[in-house]
């Protein structure tokens, strides 16, 4: 049910600045995409494609991985990572009334996420169109929730 | 004099985005920080008119920041601008005394038009006002 919730949450579509517009593509995600998703994620980090994380917490724990080309510029990537993960809170806390934080995003060394990638956990993957000035960019999201574990206090 | 304004994003690409709209209209960027730590120091030393914030950043959150500075100087004037949108944010922010909160992305117009209404001076509002009652005896 959650992990429904996350991809119902995920932003459609948005004006990025003054560098256009970013728009989520129909595709299939979820478990029936896992083997094209670790294929094309390993792909993308052996060409030396960035990868930007962010972590949510709260009613929701996981992680969301964004994947871009190298000759993109980082930071503008890092906003839009950021646009994407806080819309994805705002709308779960608008209309499914959960609590999430998002972390600051980041940089992700490669090594670190072969491991979550490959794991046994369910994954989304989507893809995103940015288009600025006749050019399309697409734009890979992952997201990875984590199952919670109750810390069960006496 | 032009109206001085410090910056606080942890994020270049919006640094150099709002440096980019506030110099074209004339406001003077004194600083950039990139989390609420530099964001305090900055404004420590420079005491700008302004302070853009964002919310989410690494070592001390915006909402810190500003508390910080308000404590610092209670007339301190910050604008929130943020991509997280949640209404209780919002609230929050407004509880901590911050001017104002822009969601992003934002438009040159949206953040041009929300910094000018930051900065219009209590005093003068209360002088504008009181001009007006007296044209209207």
């Amino acid at each position: 049910m959650n992990f429904q919730k996350l991809v119902k949450a995920l932003p459609d579509r948005f004006s990025f600045y003054h560098l256009g517009e970013v728009e989520l593509i129909p595709e299939e995600s979820s478990e029936g995409n896992i083997a094209h998703s670790e294929d094309l994620l390993a792909q993308m980090l052996e060409s030396g494609s960035q990868l930007i994380g962010l972590s949510f917490s709260g009613d929701l724990r996981g992680l969301i991985l964004i994947c871009v080309d190298k000759s993109l510029d980082l930071s503008t990537y890092m906003e839009m990572a950021n646009i994407i993960a806080s819309r994805m809170a705002t709308k779960l806390a608008d209309e499914e009334d959960m609590d999430v934080l998002i972390s600051p995003p980041r940089t992700v060394q490669a090594h670190l996420v072969r491991g979550l990638i490959h794991s046994d956990q369910p994954k989304i993957r989507r893809t995103y169109f940015h288009q600025n000035q006749g050019t399309v960019i697409p734009v890979h999201a992952w997201i990875l929730p984590v199952p919670w574990e109750g810390t069960g206090h006496a | 004099m032009a109206k001085t304004v410090l910056i606080v994003d942890d994020v270049a690409f919006v640094r150099k985005t709002l440096t980019e709209i506030l110099t074209d209209a004339h406001y003077q960027v004194i600083g950039e920080a990139k989390d609420g730590v530099e964001a305090i120091d900055l404004y420590t030393k420079h005491r700008p008119d302004l302070v853009t914030m964002d919310i989410v950043m690494p070592k001390l959150s915006g909402l810190e920041a500003a508390q910080r500075i308000l404590k610092m100087n209670k007339d301190a004037k910050i604008i929130v601008i943020s991509a997280m949108g949640q209404e209780s944010l919002v609230m929050e922010a407004i509880n901590v005394g911050v001017r104002d909160y822009i969601i992003k992305p934002f438009s040159s117009t949206d953040v041009l038009k929300t910094v000018e209404r930051a900065l219009i001076d209590e005093a003068h509002m209360m002088n504008r006002s009181s001009q007006r009652e007296k044209q209207a005896r």
